[in-house]
């Protein structure tokens, strides 16, 4: 199996780490919850591809409605077809229509945690991208018709909005004013606001005539509009779904969690990567391999020896047992157990080191049949080998396998002249390390740690190329802050840090370690898991900017760089409603709630890791028709 | 020397393997005019499952041997041409007490094709050939007295090898075993036909190789 990893992989992990952070430090005091069932229904295929988008957006308001967020797909190009798509992914089920009736039905059911079941809020997803004219937005009205008649709710017991995501990009302006004059029906025509009477309409041509490049902005004021929709406050709710076209301006502050991960991320392979060894060419000629390699003095391989040992050493004859080898002549007086090895066994025709091979053959035997045996100490033998050569070695090892192997087969053969018992044991000690067999257990385990190294190596060489695919952050605040805080973390850490690296041995525990080596960053200072505006109000201090950080993010929220995301020819009317999406109790909302207007709405989000500002505007006929 | 290993192919046959009884000739069929491997194992391994062993063992060589030769442990290679199986009648066995199977082949430059035995229920590629031998253990007396007629244990048994034992015989077929301890009984003491052990308990003969009986 081939492992991969990338710096943005690692960027991920640490944007997930800090978010989940960010969730834990919340305590007991969650957000505000959605008050109704509601069920998102994406109208064609351009609509789903942000459903990933949106429903993470969701999710991190509502994370423990993770299992009662709904979302259905729906297609009418051969008659109408449902899917289901699963939370936080683009992946989805078929659904059938009794399906979809049933999915609806649950949601009004006991095991939900809604708190108000008198209401579904039907929230409609449609995005123009593909249309070729107001034709092709007009033929999702009756879809729209169908899906509420197979639903089956009185309209009392029913809420709806249709999201319009207008594609206004250069190309496609002709076809957007079409739809624009098709959707201004929805003033004149009784039949068009029976199908759907709130209409949200987000075009990606902002008001300052910027166009953009997705639709990332779009769902996360979904996201908003549908937190603020779906809300006990009926002051909130009564301005949101007051039967008219409406489009909207957002701002939105967070901690740049992705920006901060790459300098982090980016500062940690640095300083790792002079950690990697090199492989000396002349490993081969080192007069410490033998030894590194298991092999004794002698030639023969250590755990060997340690099994014979244990195992075969008292297999060996006593001097009296030797008195029961063959001799040629019925001769009495000679006395075995004083010959040479030579000797006793040219004395015994050869029976004395046949007996010998015999017991090195029935170990073998053992061996074979024991898979156990090979495993455990195939296993002891690749921890050997990590403890004392590095992933290099191992790797440059394992590709000059026949050297490694001429060396393991060179068991010197104890001297023949020593006495026959005093020489059995060298004897039998060379006889097993010998065997070719019992040698492969042990090649076989060298080669298996270099390929695990050599992955290990490749990933790691992969992972730093993969630095130069992502660009640098520019912004030098934060760069600073940051690599500083890294920089500090490796000067308390970095021995511990290089030492436990350097004993990783496959890719992955590298992936692991290097999570973990991440999380123990995050963990190493409270400016990571800051909220937003404290990690801001830190970092411009730390530049002696001396800006404050609650005004700063005051004006980005509501500034003069706030835009509209609609562009109408005529100014758009006092707004219906102004929303701040926050965690209320917190410094910024104290200066938001002196500083903003008084009929500002807060939405308690739960999280500081970010702050949304929404404005919601009535958009008039006048600003909708225009040349076509 | 390259050699290859082939799936079965009817065009090249080579089966039904037997010993002629009463001779020491091996016999089989094969696709007429064509050249055939004969491969001695231990007995009751077939050659088929250790086949690639073999093409590597006989990959080292330049080229296929014309009499019985031991390419590793226990495995024994010919190769018994198209005349020589007409001239002889089949093949002298190397050894008994062994197995044998037969390959089909075709020789190339440079190297060779085995082919792959058919699987048949009737005949097979494959024989076993078991072998008795005769070992006689008696305990070694001299006699004395008067008229020498006493016979006095001298502490010593004796080892008798039946004729022809040592044809084909490998170190440890037999062992002798003497209360729990068991020695191996080498071709120098089976072509020696008696040795001797010093004991008082008579010595236990037993074989080690399936495929030799000890009568």
């Amino acid at each position: 199996m081939s492992t991969t990893l990338t710096m943005q992989n690692l960027i991920q992990h640490f944007e997930d780490r800090v978010r989940l952070l960010d969730r834990m430090n919340l305590g007991e005091a969650t957000g505000k919850e959605p008050h109704y069932p509601q069920l998102v229904i994406y109208l064609g295929k351009n609509a789903s591809q942000v459903h990933e988008g949106l429903s993470n957006c969701l999710l991190q308001l509502w994370p423990q409605y993770a299992n009662e967020l709904k979302f259905v797909y729906v297609d009418h190009d051969n008659g109408l077809s449902f899917r289901e798509m699963i939370c936080g992914t683009q992946e989805s089920q078929e659904l059938s229509q009794e399906a979809l009736q049933e999915l609806v039905s649950a949601m009004f059911g006991t095991k939900m945690h809604f708190a108000d079941r008198s209401k579904l809020m039907l929230y409609y997803l449609l995005d123009t991208t593909s249309m070729t004219g107001s034709e092709d937005f007009e033929a999702w009205l009756p879809v729209m018709r169908s899906i509420k008649e197979l639903l089956g709710l009185e309209s009392s017991s029913m809420m709806e909005m249709l999201f319009l995501l207008l594609n206004e990009n250069i190309t496609r302006q002709k076809i957007a004013a079409q739809i624009r004059n098709s959707l201004s029906k929805f003033y004149t025509e009784a039949d068009f606001r029976n199908v759907v009477s709130n209409v949200m309409l987000l075009s990606n041509r902002r008001s300052d005539n910027a166009i953009l490049e997705d639709w990332v902005v779009g769902y996360q004021i979904v996201s908003a509009v549908i937190a603020l929709s779906n809300n006990s406050d009926a002051r909130v709710t009564g301005s949101i779904f007051s039967g008219c076209v409406m489009t909207a301006s957002y701002a939105r502050e967070e901690k740049p969690i992705a920006k901060i991960g790459n300098i982090v991320v980016r500062n940690m392979l640095n300083k790792m990567s002079d950690n990697v060894p090199q492989v000396s060419t002349e490993l081969l000629d080192d007069s410490q391999l033998p030894d590194k390699l298991g092999l004794t003095k002698n030639g023969t391989f250590r755990m060997l020896d340690q099994y014979a040992e244990k195992n075969l050493f008292p297999m060996l004859p006593t001097e009296d047992k030797l008195e029961l080898f063959p001799r040629a002549m019925a001769d009495d007086d000679i006395i075995m157990s004083a010959m040479s090895a030579r000797a006793f066994d040219e004395y015994t025709m050869g029976a004395w080191n046949q007996y010998l091979s015999m017991i090195a053959g029935k170990a073998r035997e053992k061996v074979e049949l024991n898979s156990a045996i090979r495993q455990s100490w195939s296993d002891e033998y690749k921890k050997a080998l990590v403890s004392v050569f590095n992933k290099e070695e191992i790797i440059y090892l394992a590709n000059h396998i026949s050297d490694v192997r001429g060396m393991m087969r060179k068991a010197k053969s104890p001297s023949q002249d020593d006495p026959v018992l005093s020489c059995a044991k060298g004897q039998l000690l060379y006889n097993l390390s010998g065997d070719a067999k019992l040698i492969d257990i042990f090649i076989e385990a060298l080669q298996s740690q270099g390929a695990v190294a050599q992955e290990f190596t490749d990933v790691w060489n992969s992972l730093l190329k993969s630095r130069r695919q992502i660009h640098e952050v520019r912004d030098l605040n934060m760069t600073t802050f940051y690599e500083r805080k890294v920089r500090d973390y490796f000067d308390h850490q970095g021995m511990e840090v290089k030492n436990a690296f350097l004993k990783i041995n496959d890719a992955e525990s590298l992936i692991q370690f290097l999570k973990d080596v991440i999380n123990s960053i995050i963990d190493s200072d409270e400016s990571f898991s800051a909220a937003f505006e404290e990690e801001l109000e830190k970092r411009l201090n730390e530049d002696a900017m001396g800006a404050d950080a609650r005004k700063y993010i005051r004006q980005k929220l509501t500034g003069n760089d706030v835009h509209t995301y609609l562009q109408t020819n005529f100014s758009l009317d006092e707004p219906r409603l102004s929303a701040i999406l926050l965690k209320v109790d917190t410094p910024l909302y104290g200066n938001l709630i002196n500083n903003l207007a008084p009929d500002t709405y807060y939405y308690n989000t739960g999280s500081g890791s970010a702050a949304e500002a929404l404005v919601i505007y009535q958009v008039g006929k006048t600003n909708l028709v225009g040349g076509v | 020397m390259k050699v290859e290993y082939c799936p079965n192919d009817p065009a090249h046959f080579a089966t039904n393997l037997r010993r002629a009884p009463g001779t020491r000739t091996l016999q089989w069929d094969n696709t007429g005019g064509h050249d055939v491997i004969l491969v001695q194992t231990p007995f009751e391994c077939n050659a088929v499952d250790i086949i690639q062993d073999i093409c590597a063992e006989l990959e080292k060589r330049e080229d296929l041997p014309q009499k019985f030769t031991e390419i590793s442990a226990g495995i024994w290679v010919r190769l018994v041409t198209a005349s020589d199986k007409a001239k002889m009648g089949g093949c002298t066995m190397n050894a008994e007490a062994c197995s044998y199977t037969v390959f089909a082949c075709t020789l190339e430059e440079g190297g060779c094709i085995l082919y792959e035995p058919q699987k048949q229920a009737m005949i097979s590629p494959h024989c076993n050939i078991p072998k008795e031998v005769q070992v006689r253990v008696t305990e070694d007396v001299v006699m004395k007295g008067v008229f020498r007629k006493k016979a006095v244990p001298t502490g010593f048994y004796t080892i008798s090898f039946g004729e022809g034992i040592a044809e084909g015989y490998m170190d440890g077929d037999l062992v002798y075993k003497i209360c729990d301890f068991s020695i191996p009984i080498t071709k120098k003491m089976v072509e020696r036909r008696t040795v001797y052990v010093k004991t008082p308990i008579r010595p236990e003969i037993l074989s080690t190789n399936k495929g030799m009986e000890v009568k």
